[in-house]
């Protein structure tokens, strides 16, 4: 059975039939959108990885008991449970702090860069790390609007539904954050020809 | 860290205003244009969980599996 053409939808039908390579399908599609939203707000590369997990267990947990909605979008409901993770973990942070290590901005793995100067090389990933870190100043509401949109190619209304806000706020929302994001870089004067 | 001209100073404090709707900074089309333009540095961040986490996700479900 070729389960890549498979939407969603029929992939959770298949699963809950028995499929595991349906599941398997499902993690391997959406993947780096839930892990980088989760990475984006946690920062920390070992606890996303944990919350990740732990998001997965709940959707199979949940799938199995016959409780997931079937109007809604996979993804979209994905996001929310590990969105909901990441509160319960600020949540408990918050009554017991604790001394964490950040994972120190390893992103730019050098492997794709090819052909250019040390300088060059610096220079991108220095902007690379000070883009993530610019997200990281954002108010919490602006910083999920824009992962929720852009990590997570979430329409509009699906981040209203999950903030609990209006549609108009949420993308108020949005704008602020590419708007603060904006000012930020112009104040830093950097640069976006990086890609 | 070699400090270049273009070196962008991590060495600054958070705006202290980013709440406050300030949104006559710049026009609407610049606001899309920037996005337009940001997107592949935000793509670039993206990140994927280890071949581990999804095994450990996996062997979950198979082995809670009627």
């Amino acid at each position: 059975m070729d389960f890549q053409i498979k939407t969603d939808q029929e992939l959770v039908h298949l699963y809950l039939k028995g499929k595991e390579a349906a599941l398997s399908e499902l993690i391997t599609r959406h993947k780096n959108r839930i892990y980088t939203s989760i990475y984006l707000l946690v920062k920390d590369e070992y606890l996303a990885e944990d919350i990740f997990q732990d998001t997965f267990i709940k959707v199979i947990k949940t799938l199995r008991a016959g409780k997931y909605n079937e109007e809604g979008k996979f993804l979209p409901w994905v996001l929310r449970i590990g969105h909901n993770l990441v509160i319960d973990h600020f949540r408990r942070e918050k009554r017991n702090p604790t001394i964490t290590n950040s994972d120190g901005f390893d992103i730019f793995d050098v492997l794709g860069i090819h052909d250019e100067s040390m300088e060059e090389k610096m220079i991108k990933e220095q902007t690379h790390t000070d883009l993530k870190y610019l997200i990281h100043l954002l108010p919490s509401e602006q910083k999920e609007v824009l992962i929720m949109r852009h990590y997570g190619e979430l329409s509009f209304k699906e981040i209203a539904d999950l903030t609990d806000v209006s549609i108009n706020t949420a993308l108020g929302r949005m704008r602020y954050a590419l708007n603060n994001l904006r000012k930020m870089m112009v104040s830093k004067e950097l640069t976006l020809k990086i890609s | 860290m070699i400090e270049t001209s273009t070196t962008p100073n991590l060495n600054f404090n958070p705006i202290s205003n980013l709440e406050e709707p300030e949104m006559t900074a710049f026009s609407e089309s610049d606001i899309d244009k920037f996005y337009d333009a940001l997107k592949p540095s935000l793509n670039k961040l993206i990140k994927q969980p280890t071949d581990k986490a999804i095994k450990n996700i996996l062997n979950f479900s198979s082995s809670t599996s009627n």
